[in-house]
């Protein structure tokens, strides 16, 4: 018997008014049935319109935003009934008692100011007692973090790690043994180590309260081994909808394809990666290979026994040594707090190591060690025109060069790195993330660098810009025989573009080496550890 | 924690002392005091021993000294200076440490202790701008959240605009305004007098009669500007606390609007305020003055006033003094009220 789906979402569109009269399309047009029971993954990029379908439903997108179309939600006595129509305290009592959602940030998710008890006592329904209701919580948190649920049940959201709180999110979202549970990229914030565990024990929940989870990410290879179905949105459309073995193992769809290979993976290594725009032509170009590499033996640049630290008290950062030479790729991975930005800080003077030294060589000076930050939204002055931004780093840098000259630097800079030259007069707002970190590598260059640290600078981007990212670095590495410092807590980008890596945790070095050698034979413990979960 | 305090106490104690010194150098180097005491009639003679007596024909520095000594609470005295109520302990044959109240020397005008008139003051400012706080906190900040709960439709225009008029205007001018009308004008209706202390005398019996009424229309006065500047910070306040992730996930569980916004909002929303709202109480003070002395209240700002206007220095260095403290006070608790806020902190 053919049992009616839990939620059945028919042509629902979604727009959003700006401020200044545009109407923007963020969904446009989803039909989408999702089985009482199952794990359904909804893949997409930003922008997509994955995370502001399901928001949609319960009414918490912001003022400006336009409905259409109907969601029908089955419950329990098979009576069905459109979220859309429903009066606000009908949604609010559907809310507590038939659908959830985890989001991404649980930092910011979770109010600051109230202890984790209260704010999960609140979501209690059944009239007992403030007792009752206690014990009824730590029961749960009991379920999601054995033997710290009294000590999570009192403290405030900022004295747990990220995980007890992504944690926490979840038994809240349980509390009241949901159908329907929405968690919206409820990794994407945590470090990578933690991120499966909160993964498994979603799972875990759900099968354990008969609940359907909808699983919203934008990386369809760290998701897609927990999801029943996969869906995948592109430009607020579903794209492709299947099982999880036809979506991984023969997509149709080439923007799936894409997003599948363009994901740093065992196969592409040694390859320039394809990019979405590769796959949107009819004939997909064979993907190139790297060049053969040349590292000069003299080093470029030594950092010796740096170390940092912080209010006389807190070691960000022991004795470090690194030798930095022509042409090669280091990549420094670490959790977060592992010291990786502060010694990427120390290498572009940025910090003063609190004791060791950086030696330079004959032909270096500190001004070619430049850097590309984490996120290209808050790292370009969103008042200053791109080619301004990058006009003054070559008066300081070239004094030399005439106004023309420079205007015909920045026009060759933005070319290098792929930006439309004939956008240089434009300011950040009207261009894209990855076009934004595009601009910063091009303004990192105006100082004719010879070392570049790029601190996690692919990591804000989508998959299909990350690729195009990394592709300019490798071919800035080729090309100019750019020395780069790759920092990344990301395993597969790493072995993708480094040469050398060291791993760092808690400020110490714990290993380095070639990265073949590095992943074929990992000596510490704690490397083994970061190289199942990349493996698995 | 002992760290924190004993270091925010060292730093009270030492603008306390500046505050201290820069009285002293304000009004007792520069003017000649002995001419403010007697006026001009006096011969010489009287002077020269007026001088004697407040030790005025001493070097700045000693007489600097004896003042920091006079306000101490702890000092060094030989015996014979030491007076009967003071608690000692004796350290030589001439010499005792000595534990006493601070004083502030006697009034020029009538030799009353200073002490006792700013005493009797502060409880009557006291009174009058705890009673102006509260109000204007309780109104600024449900006059914010109904703003911003009504963001940018009428109600939320025309509380703006009235939140921005009131911070704009002086406060001796809303007090003449509100005593005129209030006072004089709508007398009929109100009843309320247009001038008046907290105590009052009763003309049949003779004896003083707390009388409440008088106290309305200058806390009223009093909190126009900080319910309008406390209305605008709570709005901003409150809009920015609505946009945060934790308010979608209170929506998201389904909380009805009004836990959301006593349970989620308020607290957070809070803090910024009482942040930027502390920096008002000190032109709360200021207005006080303009208050007290138009509304004739009696307390620190109406009797600094007239010890101005009558050069009584004891009594206006004191007062100075006194303010001080009542800021250091302020302050201090407006830390502490972070931390309750804000959990972080602790």
């Amino acid at each position: 018997m053919l049992t009616e789906p839990l939620l059945d979402l028919q042509k629902l569109k979604i727009s959003f008014k700006s401020p200044f009269g545009k109407t923007i399309e963020a969904v446009r047009g989803i039909d989408l049935s999702i089985q009482r029971g199952e794990v359904l993954g909804i893949i997409g990029e930003s922008g997509s319109g994955k995370s502001v379908t399901f928001l949609s439903l319960m009414k918490l997108l912001s003022p400006n935003a336009t409905v259409e179309g109907k969601a029908f939600f089955n419950f329990k006595d098979n009576f069905s009934s459109d979220l859309f129509a429903l009066k606000p305290q009908e949604l609010r009592k559907l809310a507590l008692r038939n659908i959830a959602y985890i989001f991404q940030d649980p930092l910011a998710a979770l109010n600051p100011s109230l202890r984790i008890g209260k704010q999960m006592t609140e979501c209690i329904l059944e009239k007992i007692n403030s007792e009752q209701k206690k014990i009824k919580c730590l029961q749960i948190l009991e379920d999601v973090m054995p033997g710290l649920s009294e000590r999570a049940y009192n403290s405030f959201p900022h004295q747990l790690s990220g995980g007890q709180r992504q944690r926490v999110m979840i038994a809240m979202a349980m509390l009241n043994k949901p159908d329907l549970l929405i968690a919206d990229e409820p990794t994407t914030a945590l470090d990578p180590e933690v991120q499966d565990n909160i993964l498994n024990l979603l799972l875990q929940m759900v099968r354990k309260y008969g609940t359907t989870l909808i699983l919203i990410s934008h990386d369809i290879r760290s998701v897609a081994d927990f999801c029943d179905r996969i869906a995948v949105f592109y430009q607020g459309k579903m794209v492709e909808l299947g099982t999880k073995n036809d979506i991984v193992s023969k997509p149709h769809e080439p923007y799936t394809k894409a997003l599948l290979s363009c994901r740093p993976n065992q196969s592409n290594q040694g390859f320039y990666l394809s990019t979405i725009k590769d796959f949107m032509q009819n004939e997909v170009p064979a993907p190139q290979k790297f060049p053969d590499l040349h590292i000069s033996e003299n080093s470029l640049l030594d950092a010796i026994d740096v170390s940092q630290v912080y209010n006389k008290k807190f070691k960000a950062l022991e004795p470090v040594t690194l030798r930095i030479k022509k042409g090669e790729c280091i990549g420094i991975i670490g959790e977060s707090g592992s010291g990786k930005s502060t010694f990427a800080k120390i290498l572009v003077h940025l910090e003063k190591p609190n004791s060791g030294t950086l030696v330079y060589a004959d032909t270096l000076t500190p001004s070619k060690v430049q850097m590309v930050f984490q996120d290209p939204f808050a790292s370009l002055n969103p008042a200053i025109p791109v080619g301004d931004a990058i006009d003054e780093i070559l008066k300081i840098h070239q004094p030399q060069l005439n106004k023309r000259e420079r205007q015909n630097r920045i026009f060759a800079l933005l070319k290098e790195t792929g930006v439309d030259e004939s956008l240089s007069n434009k300011k950040p707002a009207a261009f894209s993330g990855g076009q934004r970190q595009r601009i910063c590598i091009a303004r990192a260059l105006a100082a004719e660098p010879e070392i570049l640290v790029c601190d996690e600078a692919v990591s804000a981007l989508d998959i299909s810009v990350q690729a195009q990212v990394l592709n300019l670095l490798k071919r800035l590495q080729f090309e100019r025989g750019l020395s780069l410092v790759f920092i990344t807590h990301d395993m597969n980008v790493a072995k993708h573009i480094c040469n050398r890596i060291l791993i760092l945790k808690n400020g110490q070095l714990v290993e380095q080496g070639e990265t073949a050698e590095l992943f074929e034979n990992p000596q510490n413990s704690y490397t083994k550890k970061i190289l199942s979960y990349y493996q698995a | 924690m002992i760290k924190a305090l004993a270091s925010k106490a060292l730093y009270s104690i030492s603008i306390l002392w500046g505050v201290i010194t820069l009285c002293f150098i304000l009004f007792y180097v520069f003017p000649d005091a002995e001419d403010m005491m007697v006026g001009q009639r006096a011969d010489l003679q009287t002077k020269q021993a007026i001088k004697e007596e407040l030790g005025l024909d001493k070097p700045v520095f000693i007489r600097y000294l004896n003042y920091l000594k006079q306000l101490s609470p702890i000092g060094i005295f030989s015996k014979p200076d030491i007076p009967k109520n003071w608690y000692e302990i004796s350290l030589s044959e001439n010499n005792s440490i000595v534990f006493k109240n601070p004083e502030l020397g006697r009034s020029y005008q009538n030799r009353r202790s200073v002490v006792n008139i700013l005493m009797e003051a502060l409880i009557g400012t006291l009174i009058l701008a705890g009673v102006a706080m509260t109000f204007a906190f309780i109104i600024g900040i449900l006059f914010g959240i109904i703003a911003a709960l009504n963001y940018q439709n009428l109600i939320d225009s025309l509380l703006l605009f009235l939140s921005t008029l009131f911070i704009s205007v002086p406060s001796f001018f809303s007090s003449i305004i509100i005593a005129w009308l209030f006072g004089f004008i709508w007398y009929q209706y109100t009843g309320l007098p247009l001038t008046g202390s907290l105590f009052s005398i009763d003309m049949e019996s003779g004896k003083q009669v707390l009388t409440l009424s008088n106290l309305i229309l200058p806390a009223i006065a009093l909190a126009v500007r900080p319910v309008a500047v406390i209305t605008q910070l709570m709005r901003t306040s409150v809009l920015a606390n609505l946009e945060s992730d934790y308010i979608r996930t209170a929506k998201a569980k389904g909380l009805p609007p009004y836990l959301i916004i006593l349970k989620h909002t308020l607290k957070n929303a809070l803090n910024p305020v009482i942040t930027a709202a502390s920096g008002w109480f000190a032109s709360m003070m200021a207005g006080a003055f303009f208050v007290e002395y138009i509304f004739n209240w009696k307390g620190l700002g109406k009797v600094l006033i007239e010890s101005v206007q009558m050069s009584d220095l004891p009594v206006v260095s004191g007062g100075v003094i006194y303010i001080a403290i009542i800021f250091i006070i302020v302050n201090t608790l407006v830390d502490l009220s972070y931390k309750y806020l804000d959990p972080k902190l602790r």
